[in-house]
């Protein structure tokens, strides 16, 4: 087998971490509201306002950032 | 190099490519870490590891944003990263792993459903590279067909696609492969069916020397 060596790793800026973070947090977010499903939940309110500061930080709707937080937990649980 | 398995759609044979190949670079001698999402490839390298003392490689689970951060330390640490993503835009796992990689290598089924779901995960790349300017994709026939048009009819079809290169060849519909699986082997080390191994040797092959071609493009 050809081996390839080993590349320079380029180090990030604040600006292109900051861009990255924004692609990152797209995630679960639909260009339609198609194939979503309403669904009532209830969350302590101090729990609700730390999940609206960060969703706040970034940049994303709440919706978003529980599904994120949702999706991230299954795939650590192995489902 | 840093190599994501990835399609956003689901049984493609994203994680039987990430732990063969895995196990192909840990044979040539690499220092590999596979970085696994979901936990289908830690199973794997658990059972590997039961069957036979060691794995050959380290394997760790990362989701989200911090398959980003981690990246970081860990680029420097190992001489090839394999990253299995599984399917859906959801964790942000996929989007992360995108920013970081060499290559994305997006496996596609000879089927009308992974030809569509490879053409959104083209777009995702493509938005990606808005951040990682280096991010190549390379599509492979996986899980290929035997005989009949359909083989061909994908390849002509992902041709179209800008942007995605076509690996210079395909994976068979192997039982090898979930059979070598089973027993926490690769197809490398299972003596069935020598025709999986030679696939298999020669994928490894190809993406390793296709980065060393463009490897300038880094530094």
């Amino acid at each position: 087998m050809a081996i390839a060596t080993n590349p320079k790793r380029k180090t990030f800026s604040e600006e292109e971490e900051s861009k990255a973070a924004a692609f990152i947090a797209k995630a679960g977010e639909q260009k339609t509201e198609g194939n979503r499903k309403p669904t009532m939940i209830r969350i302590p309110p101090e729990l609700l306002k730390r999940i609206d500061e960060g969703a706040r930080r970034l940049g994303i709707s709440r919706s978003a950032f529980i599904v994120q937080s949702a999706a991230e937990k299954l795939e650590r649980m192995g489902n | 190099m840093i190599l994501t398995v990835g399609n956003l759609k689901g049984g493609v044979g994203k994680t039987t490519l990430a732990v063969n190949l895995t196990i192909a670079f840990a044979q040539a001698g690499r220092d590999v870490l596979l970085i696994d999402a979901e936990g289908t490839a830690l199973g794997f390298t658990a059972l590997r590891a039961s069957n036979r003392g060691e794995s050959g490689y380290t394997a760790v689970s990362l989701q989200g944003a911090a398959i980003r951060q981690q990246m970081k330390q860990l680029a420097s640490k190992y001489e090839d990263i394999i990253l299995d993503i599984g399917g859906e835009d959801a964790s942000g796992s996929l989007r992360a792993a995108f920013t970081v990689s060499d290559i994305v290598l997006v496996p596609v089924e000879p089927r009308s459903f992974s030809l569509w779901r490879t053409e959104e995960t083209l777009e995702l790349i493509n938005a990606a590279r808005q951040i990682n300017d280096r991010l190549r994709a390379i599509a492979i026939l996986n899980e290929a067909d035997y005989q009949g048009q359909d083989n061909k009819e994908t390849l002509t079809a992902l041709t179209a696609l800008e942007g995605l290169e076509i690996a210079p060849l395909t994976i068979g519909r192997r039982k090898a492969f979930p059979n070598a699986a089973a027993a926490g082997l690769s197809v490398l080390e299972y003596k069935g069916d020598p025709k999986a191994a030679d696939e298999l040797q020669r994928l490894a092959a190809f993406l390793s020397s296709s980065l060393e071609y463009h490897s300038d493009i880094r530094t």
